[in-house]
């Protein structure tokens, strides 16, 4: 990809965007600022601590499992604990994670725009992210105590408990709401505001994720804003909808629930695959393999992923024909991925590999997604999920899809592209061994997982047979080992953030989309002119000569 | 005094009126209470240890002989054509496959509801039932109780457990009820169905519960849990309809904003 002219002029609008002042100064300059970049760090701050939060009621369910007995915490304080960790993680970390963060700050610079389509909406879509996640916070300490009904708020359970479950649900709606609005910014911004000469087969895979994702977002969150205040009246005026004494139906939850929250593990995992669709053609500095069908995998993943949501309810209750159906679909979901994993090895082949910490993320990820999709592909098998479906091996599978897909996707892209949002580099070797540390740590914890699952442990449990601890105290041991490279990992980040090597190279890691053309850190208008593009995205000719000569 | 007379006569009526509704609203309620089936959850509270059953050899036991350790209490009548059979024949199948021993790690004991029945009926019972284990089992470990209407309800009534006749059976809920050696309720153990609609009673489960009464330890159990026959009624499909309109109505509005929306120009002022 080549731009016409990136030079800047010297009318005070190439000043990078940490060093700009606007309209406003100092902590006002940031929160009340329209600009995506600075928007998207917004984001990072608040996403960043909340998945703090997780991470530590999380390592706190560990110690609880380490003995067969209540080794901490009793049953109810475990209940909530399960609950707003996985409320955190999934509604306030892993959804909006790489799409605000580093969709916000990188999607208009890929695609040569100054900004998303609608920034004042970009910055109300934050507030309400934040309002939506402050609430969350709040329900722990109200009287009434935190929500206790596990993530997924089933029937009869979120219509009984007396905790603070209206609170809860009204701020996952809110975050509904957040993630509709930057879903719509998105889809106008690429639909309108791509460079000339950008077609969509020459946008990079990242926008292309995001693209797919801010179509589930649109389409499928209102399910469950809907969803969630029918809840809310229910509970308030005793309206039998959910609530089977009441005359309601609890498996129309269920449904209704999967019919969002499924397609919201593809919001969850494509932009995370978007982000090593980035990383492997430059740090194997090859073009892409196979881009039209990584780009229309996600697409693929899309609708397929949006048909699947009853495999979650195989041990509710349906008719045969529907557990075909969706046991089918299921296996039909797994194509697109495999597509994607195939493309990425491929482009590795024969490639000038660069060991970086961005790449050692990303091909942990591979390993880890694949565990996680092959899991999911096991359970999707009828007779098998009637066994497991209650078990840790959901837990175990969840967590190497969520966790070792968005998390290590997150992880990768911070090493990617933090240097450029910030014009610092971290301490490679550091970051090495964090990521060794992490990677021996998560599967210490999640593998056990797996095991225990097979054998019959219950989830949701905080307590167990004798018979599984060992493989609790394992799993316990790589809670320690995880957390321990976590902290490493994100300290050198921060450090780096603060003092770490300055650059203002633009190219750091040698990528051709457009953000590595810009200054580092880019300019508050990104680009003084924007460019003319008259080329793919992942144009590593030099490389593919080379190549070719070896074959000849 | 006519009129007066009158009106003390139509005060009088009024008054056995008064007083015959209440006598049958009062039988209607009091009717309402006998007849329940209900588990009550007493988890925390002590079943009176100072009771005297009939054991299945017709001798007098006091119950503080018999629970002496973490103890499941399964109230049913022998000559029951309901649900009794099963469960305690889904009890004698689940003790052969936990890894404790009953006379050693836990005690069983089914106490029957009706006081009709006598120690020969339940030795019958003992019997039928100690030869379906499938592992061998001191026959002290699991007991089969008697006794008179008024010992069975107040160990019931302690324990939550409602019950009440109807012709020649008795109506109750299945439950478990599993306390400690103290007497003290820790949990219920609601079974749940098999695919062929027969009662089962997961082994993990009924483990747990044994632990957790060895230590004292009070859980929710599963009492409560779902019953309900469950799968989408046919008059809830309106919802997927009204979703589905949602759907078309959410990409036609967004379609339409990516069309004609016009982006924000970038305003250097950020």
């Amino acid at each position: 990809m080549s731009g016409e002219t990136l030079a800047l002029s010297h009318n005070g609008h190439d000043v990078s965007y940490l060093d700009y002042q606007g309209k406003h100064k100092g902590l006002l300059g940031w929160i009340l600022s329209t600009d995506h970049k600075r928007i998207g760090i917004l984001y990072m701050i608040v996403v960043l601590s909340f998945f703090a939060v997780g991470v530590t009621l999380g390592f706190l369910m560990r110690l609880e499992l380490l003995t067969p007995q209540g080794t901490i915490v009793g049953p109810q304080a475990y209940n909530e604990f399960f609950t707003v960790h996985g409320i955190i993680m999934i509604f306030i970390v892993v959804i909006p994670v790489i799409p605000a963060v580093f969709g916000n700050f990188f999607l208009p610079i890929m695609l040569g725009a100054k900004d998303v389509a609608f920034p004042r909406l970009n910055l109300l879509s934050w507030y309400l992210y934040v309002t939506g996640g402050a609430m969350i916070l709040l329900s722990l300490v109200l009287p009434g105590g935190a929500a206790d009904t596990g993530w997924t708020f089933y029937i009869p359970y979120s219509v009984r408990t007396g905790t603070n479950m209206i609170f809860t649900l009204t701020a996952v709606f809110m975050l509904g709401f957040s993630s509709i609005l930057t879903g719509l910014n998105f889809l106008t911004t690429i639909h309108r505001m791509r460079a000339p000469g950008m077609g969509f087969f020459k946008m990079p895979l990242f926008a292309w994720s995001l693209y797919a994702t801010s179509w589930i977002q649109v389409i499928v969150t209102p399910i469950i804003g809907i969803t969630l205040l029918m809840v809310i009246v229910e509970r308030l005026f005793h309206v039998g909808i959910f609530d089977p004494t009441l005359g309601g139906d609890p498996v129309l939850f269920q449904h209704m629930f999967w019919m969002y929250s499924h397609p919201a593990v593809y919001i969850i995992i494509v932009p995370a695959m978007g982000v090593i669709s980035e990383i492997i053609p430059v740090f194997s500095q090859r073009t892409i393999f196979g881009y039209k069908f990584i780009a229309y995998s996600s697409l693929g993943i899309a609708i397929f992923g949006s048909l699947v949501w009853a495999h979650h309810m195989f041990a509710a209750g349906m008719s045969n024909t529907a557990e075909f159906v969706f046991s089918l679909l299921t296996f039909l979901v797994a194509i697109p991925s495999a597509i994607k994993v195939f493309n990425w090895t491929a482009t590795l082949y024969k490639g000038s590999i660069k060991l970086d910490p961005p790449l050692l993320y990303a091909l942990a990820f591979i390993f880890l997604f694949s565990i996680g999709g092959l899991t999911g592909i096991i359970q999707g098998a009828l007779n098998v999920d009637i066994y497991l479906t209650h078990t840790y091996f959901i837990v175990g599978h969840i967590h190497y899809v969520v966790f070792g897909g968005t998390g290590f996707g997150l992880f990768a892209a911070l090493h990617y592209w933090l240097p450029k949002m910030f014009g610092r580099m971290y301490n490679k070797i550091v970051a090495k061994v964090a990521f060794w540390i992490t990677f021996v740590g998560f599967n210490v914890l999640y593998f056990p997982f797996l095991i225990l699952g097979w054998m019959g442990m219950p989830r949701r449990s905080y307590h167990y047979l004798p018979q599984y601890q060992a493989y609790h105290v394992i799993a316990t041991v790589g809670s320690w080992i995880l957390v321990a490279g976590l902290i490493l990992m994100f300290l050198n980040l921060l450090i780096s953030i603060i003092k770490g090597k300055k650059t203002t190279e633009e190219n750091i890691w040698g990528g051709e989309t457009l953000e590595w053309k810009v200054a580092t850190p880019p300019h508050v208008e990104n680009f003084e002119e924007i460019p003319d593009i008259i080329e793919g995205p992942y144009e590593y000719k030099q490389n593919e000569y080379a190549m070719e000569e070896e074959v000849k | 005094m006519l009129l007066i007379e009158q009106i003390h006569m139509q005060m009088k009526d009024l008054l056995k009126i008064f007083i015959i509704l209440i006598i049958v609203y009062g039988s209607l309620f009091a009717a309402n209470e006998s007849k329940s089936d209900e588990v009550a959850v007493h988890t925390g509270r002590y079943i009176p240890l100072n009771l005297y059953f009939n054991d299945s050899e017709g001798k007098k036991v006091q119950l503080q002989s018999i629970i002496d350790k973490p103890t499941v209490i399964d109230f049913a009548y022998y000559r029951c054509t309901g649900i009794c059979t099963p469960l305690m024949t889904e009890i004698s199948d689940v003790i052969g496959k936990v890894d404790l021993t009953p006379g050693k790690d836990y005690n069983i004991v089914c106490v029957s509801i009706d006081k009709n029945e006598t120690s020969a009926i339940a030795a019958q019972k003992k019997h039928e039932l100690i030869g379906l284990v499938t592992r061998r089992i001191n026959p002290s470990a699991w007991r089969f109780l008697t006794g008179d209407s008024l010992t069975i309800k107040e160990l019931t009534d302690a324990a939550g457990f409602h019950f009440y006749r109807s012709g020649n059976i008795i109506i109750h809920k299945g439950v478990l009820i599993f306390v400690d050696k103290n007497g003290k309720i820790c949990s219920y153990l609601q079974p749940g169905y098999d695919r062929q609609g027969d009662f089962s009673i997961l082994p993990s489960d009924f483990q747990m519960s044994v632990i957790d009464a060895s230590k004292g330890n009070l859980t929710s159990g599963v009492l409560g849990a779902l019953q309900t026959c469950l799968g989408i009624k046919k008059g809830n499909l309106y919802v997927f309809f009204a979703i589905f309109i949602t759907g078309i109505f959410t990409i036609g509005t967004t379609i339409l904003i990516i069309k004609k929306a016009k982006p924000a120009k970038r305003q250097v002022k950020v």
